[in-house]
């Protein structure tokens, strides 16, 4: 199970996340996130793995 | 109820809120007719599936995280658009329009067609589900 993305918005456009929240993808359910990030809206600030992947790659 | 003069449309596109570079919209919610006229009959229909569309005209800007940045990446993919008379909070009278899974088949980056003027683009947004929410 992969750990869930975190973004950091970046631009002052995007609705109902003000400039400099921390979103995931579940915030932004039903965005084209890769989108978001090329246009400079968001920028991914990487993910946290979860313990059983933490231990796979051990 | 007033008749509305549209002054404060507000669009999003992929969640990304593009009003203060709009300058006009048009939205058709459509259930394509299906035939169902049986022998004896007259020409009767069925509603058969949601064919929405979505046209809006934007001023294009180049700058980073505006027009072309926001718009140019969604070329071929779907996304989401929302559309609402005014920008004040979703009511019975101020419903929010939500398309999701509409698809962008094309865009013209620029659209220069005379010296010294503005550069609208038009974009049409196509497919997916229409939901009204008025709360």
């Amino acid at each position: 199970m992969m750990g869930m993305a975190q973004f950091k918005v970046v631009s002052s456009r995007l609705s109902g996340h003000p400039q400099g929240a921390l979103v995931t993808e579940k915030d932004l359910e039903g965005a084209n996130i890769a989108a978001l990030v090329e246009a400079g809206h968001i920028a991914e600030i990487g993910s946290k793995p979860t313990k059983k992947e933490t231990k796979e790659q051990d | 109820m007033a008749i509305i003069a549209f002054k404060n449309v507000d669009f999003t596109v992929n969640g990304v809120n593009l009003s203060d570079r709009m300058n006009a919209a048009t939205l058709t919610y459509e259930v394509e007719q299906q035939d169902a006229t049986v022998m004896g009959g007259n020409r009767a229909f069925v509603g058969g599936i949601q064919n929405n569309t979505l046209e809006v005209t934007l001023y294009q800007d180049f700058a980073a995280g505006e027009v072309e940045a926001t718009i140019f990446p969604l070329v071929g993919t779907t996304t989401t658009v929302t559309l609402r008379a005014g920008a004040q909070a979703t009511a019975a009278d101020n419903p929010l329009y939500t398309i999701t899974g509409a698809f962008l088949s094309s865009h013209t980056p620029i659209a220069a067609s005379d010296v010294g003027a503005t550069s609208p683009i038009t974009l049409s947004f196509t497919g997916g589900t229409l939901v009204k929410t008025t709360s």
